[in-house]
């Protein structure tokens, strides 16, 4: 009661703080966490930078044009620098960056830092902010123009548009087309990535890439899986249905599914990826089809029948994640990318830990396609700024992305051998105590101002990149975009959020059984008039204008 | 200052009066009205004093309030201040249009604020009262230092052990499927919700909350007590007649303030609990304006929403201080 | 502070209070007992998982009721490189200033606004009154702090924050609590104001001064707030803030798949745990100190002496 008072003023800082956790996990999501990514309604016209892939170092299996990424079962030996300059003239650099990790200690007193700003040619100060904390930092560093030179963009900012053209810096000149390749390593990112920093007909970003790897799939415990002789791999509904029977054991305690995967139900179901768009360029959304009823039917019976931890719809993932780690749930929907921490809950576990990924089932038997995750984290910007502060601000970018397999990403991600990390027999990097504290443990925040494509490469795991690299084998080929990646809507941007919220809530209605799914008709017309309907007019408008 | 001086000035405080009475708190004499300049000559020590206070004040409360302005704006936080475009009243659209999501909002803040001020306010009353009335003063100091604990746990920490005890998988309910019996709805039953929120409020801050009223109580006069004991009180008329009336003023005076905030029910708590119950019965007036709001950036319609609520506020304020006057107290400011 | 009005009281503690009927004494012992419990059986969980092995804290899913193998891996991890020991230097520091800064401000206000009929006391009250109400947003003081040159300065941590209207209203209640005989009579013996406010007022509200301290002190080292907005520099950061970056740290967990090792870390639980365990140590330290001046009487001592 009293000191509460103290904080009255601070409201609205802890509320986004507050709501950004929830936001994480949570409701059982109606959409996939798409967040709105970049193009707009002006889209047209720009040319992407185009794509020149890096030769310098080869995959133990080369990515596909499909999208499967580049695996590697080990670090590549004998890293060798992919530049010969300093990137940077020597002047300070600031940027802003969320961080996701235990902070770093600051430049002072860290080697690591130090090293980095060596190897650049100039003072890179950050200004690291808990990721939660981030859009609120973001807002009010907005405001009053505290961003710095280069920092990562908020991409939930609902005046995001505007705020890059009135604000940031056009990269057009600068990376369109055949201009990118002065930044070799920007070159190598891929086209799809690209497709986010447009906004309002120009370059005005770059990607964080996660290409597929930011699509959610289902994760099994295999060894729980063969400890009750159960198939982890079911082909149909009725079969996953069963599977989940078989696997719950209410009375000790243990749920088939963490949480109710609506995400991978719909694909199930076949649903657009969110959106879905037609050849005449009309775009649905998921859930209007009725296949959604359907996938909410299935939900519903799965927690009618005590299959799902009963406790799931206000965890947050990384407490859903923990039950995976501790059994009490054998079936986890997370991205390609939760891989590693799907073993980090479980390691100190049982000895014959491990983790499956299963091939979603369908109707049909046949695997159901899968839906492609957002092919960016988020983008970062540059303020605006003279040309040859832009270039050199690039040139320091360039060597940010450098990829694996080069001296440059080698200390990037894990500092210098034999101060922060070490190498094991397998040639990977092991990070040191002191690895873990001054390089964030491999995740530096720089990762949030650029990174390279993503591989898949599991330090110490080479068995993981060949689970996954079989997975993806059959399933990225199915793949299906969601078709507004790559659009803006200004609707989206103000209404969306609300939207998702109202629909969320109505389908969580629904699974819990407070409500029918005949009733789901209603929140559907209920969402078309209360934004849906122009939000898919601006994304219809944006498309025509790409497809033009 | 010398230790002799302030217990002598204390034994005086004490044979004069009791602390917080009414008497004490009456306004000075009438005095002959003065130019204001020789009244400014006449109070600059107080004016000194009052200085910083006032600086403070001004430079960060009210410098920034000004920029409550961008509740008449469609505010973009990337212009100055003052350069978005104006919109007038449209942002207060959302309390005025009568829409069904808003009103059940209002009406499950007003419910909660109405629980809360029956059965939170009065908690940390009747705990401080309790533990006054112990007899050691080692187990009292140490009952104490126990129950305040809970009130540096954030919310989030609250939240989960809560869960931990009485969630679908918690300990209350893994006992009961061990013993094959049926479990218990708690968390996640709309029915339930708001007495959730309450005993969470209840664990969490009610020890905090006695710190304030174990000060009113230690500054009563003993020897009303004693006093009392001679006209043959009984323990109950003695916290009838001595007690209560010691800690009446600070009571009222917290009680006023607490419905100056009538329209702020925990944010944080709630919005960490609406996905299981549903926005029916979860969604109160911060939340709302956080999901239909801030969410799409909509930084005016927060504004207007808080420029609402402190009009309201302002209004139970002064209505409820009003009311404690003609009770003869004297409130939070005398008129 | 005063220590002799504490020995001299101690022996007169139980005059207002005959002893109850044993029926009486027995409900008030069950209700403390079971709302002790009711807080303690969580804390000694927190305190169990923070010390909890990473094998323990696995099979229970997160929450550890009673350490199998005690591990003190979760402190040696959150102190390790030293963020976590500067930032401690930081909050004490932002604290004892903060502290001092907010009682000194608020108690010399609150004694002007307790003096009725002085120049401008009611505009002042008022204003202090309504800035309960109003709040002003998150970007306009972010503007104020950054004009004022304030930005990445530990003042920054302070001076926003340093008046708490709700603080000085409940000062300013307890003052006007003091006898206006007493300081009537001072004045008319020719005593100053910051002179009665010094001798007379102080003196008399050890209690509450006790309190609205511990109410500055802790709002102090709570906040994150204020270093969140305001600083750039991670170097200045507080500890709040600091530990914030290890509990809120699940937001993407796509950045830990890179992370090699991480699995020699102890478990997200524990380090949370721990974390809950060291910042409210300082607290349970300085706590027993300020609990003295108002878990018991402070007139009832001078008159017993």
């Amino acid at each position: 009661m009293s000191d509460s008072l103290l904080d009255r003023r601070t409201f609205l800082g802890a509320g986004l703080g507050a709501a950004a956790i929830v936001a994480v996990g949570s409701m059982a999501s109606c959409s996939t966490p798409t967040a709105p990514t970049g193009g707009s309604v002006a889209g047209a016209g720009v040319e992407l930078p185009s794509y020149i892939r890096f030769a310098g170092v080869t995959a133990d299996i080369p990515g596909t044009d499909a999208g499967i990424p580049d695996t590697f079962f080990a670090y590549p030996a004998n890293p060798q620098p992919a530049t010969t300059e300093l990137p940077a003239d020597g002047s300070a650099i600031r940027g802003s960056v969320p961080i996701n990790k235990a902070v770093p200690p600051s430049m002072d007193r860290n080697s690591y830092w130090q090293e980095l700003n060596a190897r650049i040619g100039s003072d890179l100060s950050l200004t690291i902010t808990p990721g939660a904390d981030f859009a609120q930092r973001f807002a009010t560093a907005v405001a009053g123009d505290g961003l710095g030179d280069v920092f990562t963009v908020d991409l939930g900012f609902a005046q995001l548009p505007q705020f890059l053209e009135t604000q940031c810096q056009d990269l057009t000149e600068y990376l369109a087309g055949d201009a990118v390749a002065d930044y070799p390593f920007l070159a190598n990112l891929p086209t799809d990535s690209w497709r986010g920093t447009v906004f309002n007909g120009a370059i005005y970003g770059l990607p964080i890439t996660r290409g597929v790897q930011s699509s959610v799939l289902l994760y099994t415990r295999r060894d729980l899986f063969e400890a009750r002789g159960v198939d982890p791999q079911p082909t149909t509904i009725d079969e996953f249905l069963q599977t989940c029977q078989a696997m719950t054991d209410v009375r000790s305690n243990v749920w088939a599914l963490t949480a109710v995967p609506m995400s991978m139900l719909q694909q199930m179901y076949g649903l657009p990826n969110t959106w879905g768009v037609d050849e005449a360029g009309v775009f649905t959304h998921a859930l209007e089809t009725d296949g959604y009823k359907d996938a909410l039917e299935l939900g519903r019976r799965l927690i009618a029948d005590e299959l799902v931890h009963p406790d799931s719809v206000d965890a947050s993932t990384a407490d859903q994640k923990l039950w995976f780690g501790a059994g009490s749930g054998a079936i986890h929907q997370d991205t390609y990318s939760g891989m590693g921490s799907m073993y980090e809950v479980g390691s100190g576990g049982p000895e014959n830990y491990a983790v499956g990924l299963m091939v979603t089932p369908s109707e049909s038997g046949e695997p159901a396609p899968l839906w492609l995750g957002n092919p960016n984290n988020t983008i970062s910007a540059l303020k605006q700024a003279d040309e040859s502060r832009i270039r050199m601000l690039l040139e320091v970018l360039n060597w940010l992305a450098a990829p694996i397999g080069t001296a440059e990403h080698m200390f990037r991600k894990y500092g210098v051998e034999g101060v922060h990390h070490e190498l094991d027999d397998n040639g990977d990097p092991v990070m040191t105590p002191l690895g873990d504290s001054e390089a964030s443990g491999g995740t530096f925040p720089i990762e949030y101002l650029i990174d390279g494509p993503r591989p898949s490469y599991y330090p110490g795991r080479p068995h993981v990149a060949q689970d996954i690299y079989d997975h993806m084998e059959v399933v990225i080929p199915t793949g299906v975009r969601n078709p507004t990646v790559g659009l803006y809507s200004t609707t989206q941007g103000t209404n969306g959020g609300r939207l998702t919220t109202m629909a969320n809530d109505a389908a969580n209605a629904i699974l819990l059984g407070r409500e029918p799914v005949s009733s789901w008709d209603e929140v559907a017309t209920d969402w078309r008039s209360g934004g849906g309907d122009t939000i898919r007019a601006e994304y219809e408008e944006a498309y025509a204008q790409t497809q033009a | 200052m010398s230790r002799t001086d302030s217990a002598s000035t204390a034994s005086i405080a004490v044979s004069a009066s009791p602390t917080l009475s009414r008497a004490a708190l009456e306004a000075p004499p009438p005095r002959r009205r003065l130019a204001w300049h020789a009244r400014i000559a006449r109070d600059r020590a107080l004016l000194l004093m009052a200085a910083p206070g006032m600086l403070l004040l001004l430079l960060f409360q009210y410098l920034p309030l000004a920029g409550n302005i961008i509740a008449f704006q469609n505010y973009l936080p990337f212009l100055p201040l003052g350069q978005s475009p104006w919109v007038g009243l449209e942002n207060f659209t959302v309390i005025v249009n009568g829409d069904p999501a808003f009103l059940n909002a209002l009406r499950n803040t007003l419910v909660l604020t109405l629980v809360q001020v029956v059965l939170v306010f009065p908690a940390p009353i009747a705990l401080a009262l309790l533990m006054n009335s112990m007899l050691s003063e080692r187990l009292k100091r140490a009952v104490q230092s126990v129950l305040y604990l809970p009130h540096f746990l954030s919310w989030v920490i609250v939240v989960a052990i809560f869960q931990q005890v009485l969630g679908g998988s918690g300990m209350l309910n893994s006992f009961l499927r061990s013993q094959g019996a049926e479990t218990l709805s708690i968390i996640g039953n709309p029915d339930l919700f708001v007495a959730l929120l309450t005993s969470q409020v209840m664990w969490k801050d009610t020890g905090w909350a006695t710190i304030l009223f174990l000060a009113a109580l230690s500054q009563i006069d003993t020897s009303l007590y004693e006093a009392a004991k001679v006209d043959g009180a009984s323990r109950m008329r003695q916290v009838w007649h001595v007690t209560l009336p010691g800690i009446r003023a600070v009571v009222i005076l917290l009680l006023i303030l607490r419905l100056g905030d009538s329209l702020t029910v925990g944010f944080e708590q709630i919005i960490l609990q609406q996905g299981g119950v549903g926005l029916a019965a979860s969604e109160v007036l911060d939340t709302y304006v956080y999901n239909n709001g801030i969410v799409g950036g909509q930084w005016g319609v927060a504004a207007a929403v808080g420029l609402v609520k402190g009009l309201v506020g302002v209004a139970l304020v002064v209505g409820a201080n009003k009311i404690a006057h003609l009770l003869g107290e004297n409130g939070v400011y005398r008129s | 502070m005063t220590t002799s009005t504490g020995r001299a009281q101690r022996g007169s503690r139980h005059l207002p209070i005959d002893a109850p009927p044993l029926s009486m004494r027995a409900l008030k012992a069950i209700v403390l007992i079971v709302l002790c419990a009711a807080v303690i059986l969580p804390f000694v969980g927190i305190i169990s998982t923070s010390l909890a092995d990473r094998a323990q804290v696995t099979a229970s899913g997160g929450f550890v009721l009673l350490p199998t193998n005690v591990s003190l891996d979760s402190y040696r991890t959150i102190f390790a490189g030293g963020v976590v020991s500067r930032a401690l230097m930081v909050s004490l520091g932002v604290t004892i200033v903060g502290t001092a800064v907010s009682l000194a401000v608020s108690t010399l206000f609150a004694y002007a606004l307790s003096r009725q009929g002085s120049f401008g006391q009611k505009p002042m009250l008022m204003l202090l009154l309504l800035s309960l109400l109003f709040s002003p947003g998150l970007i306009p003081s972010y503007l104020v702090v950054k004009e004022l040159g304030l930005l990445d300065s530990y003042w920054a941590l302070i001076l926003p924050t340093a008046l708490s209207a709700f603080n000085v209203i409940v000062l300013r209640a307890f003052f006007m609590g003091i006898p206006a005989e007493l300081i009537d009579s001072a004045r008319i013996d020719g005593a100053g104001h910051l002179m009665v406010f010094a001798r007379i007022v102080l003196p008399l509200s050890k209690a509450v001064l006790a309190v609205i301290g511990l109410f500055y002190a802790v709002g102090y080292w709570n906040s994150f707030f204020n270093a969140l907005i305001y600083l750039n520099d991670t170097a200045k950061w507080p500890l709040q803030l600091v530990l914030r970056t290890y509990v809120v740290n699940n937001t993407e967990i796509a950045a830990t798949d890179l992370g090699s090792g991480s699995e020699n870390l102890p478990p997200q639980a524990s380090i949370q745990m721990a974390i809950l365990v060291v910042t409210i140590v300082p607290i349970l330290i300085v706590y027993p100190f300020l609990q003295r001046h108002f878990a018991k009487g402070v007139l009832t001592g001078a008159v017993k002496g």
